[in-house]
């Protein structure tokens, strides 16, 4: 009788689990009541990474929780302080919906650059998908350095050549109607970049978001995601490493 | 006479404060040094990559199990091939030190791409692609195209 009602019990409970597999089982389909989107009627994005396109997906684990390096609270400071909300007044701020958006965009179609302003070391283990890694070690160098220059040539900015007195004399008086032209650069082709590094007490982006902007580099074209991989990690989005 | 009240004191003419007899510079050198022991030393763009460096040791590979959704994605994998190749005379190695010499910049964006992206640049160089060609191909790689 003990036997029957002990092997009863875990019949059960083998039964139990294997419902309970299904349930999980179902919650990874995309569309189900359970599955998590990115956002609202928005279940993944596909970006290119390296030449091959990356899912961007939040974990489906209901019991997932963020460990490691970045589910720590406590960080050094200085010189990793908490950052306030924009680097310059100039520059917008965003958020993760709105990268979504950038990278189905701009990114998609060319007129924009995901940059990972961390430093190579950073950059190895692991970045956000269809990113680039220009560290804020070089966005900081000066207009004449090369790899500033060459960073400018990725990032659309052309060297103007002989500008005519003229239009010197125009745009001296503010009568010009391209804004984005500095003395020695045209920026009026310059892609929109979003800058990110390793989070709201990261300084990496804020720096290389400085250093574009000391160059020249109009304000309008420059995104800062504040989160960066701490949020991005928090909210259980897809990394890659890089090879 | 009676002694001067402000011992140590100085008069500068009639009429003026006192003043300390020390020499102004002096005592300009005494309040700056004062105010760097006191002040916390701000950090050098070299300390802050020690630390940048000290701190990326701490993080660890992101692994999450494939079942619950794949998390991080192992970039593809090095195509491959011989990585020494030669053709026209011309090695890898002495590729890359052109490029390190007269493009520093681009030589930078080269080392960043995955191996297959730079087998297939110096390829199109051993094919003999213009420099700005080739420039333009890194260019063109580092943003995903």
């Amino acid at each position: 009788m003990l036997n029957s009602m002990k092997n009863a019990a875990i019949a059960a409970c083998v039964l139990g689990i294997a419902a309970g597999s299904q349930a999980v089982a179902e919650e990874v389909v995309v569309g189900g009541s359970d599955f998590i989107p990115l956002v609202k009627d928005k279940p993944y994005l596909h970006v290119i990474h390296e030449g091959r396109s990356i899912k961007v997906q939040r974990v489906q684990d209901p019991d997932y929780e963020l460990k490691g390096y970045f589910a720590k609270t406590a960080r050094k400071c200085p010189p990793f302080c908490i950052q306030p909300i924009a680097p310059s007044v100039d520059v917008g701020v965003i958020g993760e919906v709105e990268l979504f958006e950038f990278m189905e965009t701009e990114l998609r179609d060319g007129t924009g650059v995901l940059v990972d302003a961390r430093t190579p070391s950073w950059h190895k283990k692991g970045t956000i998908p269809g990113s680039i890694n220009l560290p804020f070690t070089q966005l900081s160098k000066s207009i004449d350095d090369p790899e500033m220059l060459d960073a400018l040539e990725v990032l659309g900015a052309k060297e103007r050549g002989e500008v005519g007195m003229w239009d010197k004399l125009m745009e001296g008086w503010g009568w010009s109607d391209n804004p984005h032209l500095t003395e020695n650069w045209d920026f009026s082709q310059a892609k929109s970049v979003v800058v990110w590094c390793n989070g709201p007490a990261c300084g990496q982006s804020p720096r290389a978001i400085r250093g574009l902007l000391e160059v020249g580099y109009p304000a309008d074209k420059i995104k800062y995601y504040r989160g960066g991989m701490q949020m991005w990690q928090m909210w259980g989005l897809t990394t890659v490493v890089p090879d | 006479m009676q002694p001067s009240p402000f011992t140590g004191l100085t008069r500068l003419g009639r009429g003026a404060w006192p003043v300390l007899s020390v020499p102004p510079r002096l005592f300009i050198s005494v309040l700056a040094l004062l105010a760097l022991l006191v002040a916390k030393p701000a950090l050098s763009a070299d300390d802050y990559l020690s630390e940048l460096d000290a701190e990326v040791k701490k993080v660890e590979a992101r692994k999450i199990d494939g079942e619950s959704g794949v998390s991080t994605v192992e970039a593809p994998a090095e195509v491959s091939g011989d990585k020494n190749s030669e053709r026209a005379g011309v090695s890898r190695d002495a590729f890359e030190a052109m490029l390190r010499k007269r493009y520093l910049g681009t030589f930078g964006f080269y080392k960043k791409l995955p191996e297959r992206s730079r087998q297939e640049i110096f390829a199109e160089y051993l094919e003999g692609a213009p420099i700005s060609e080739v420039r333009k191909k890194i260019i063109d790689r580092l943003l995903q195209r």
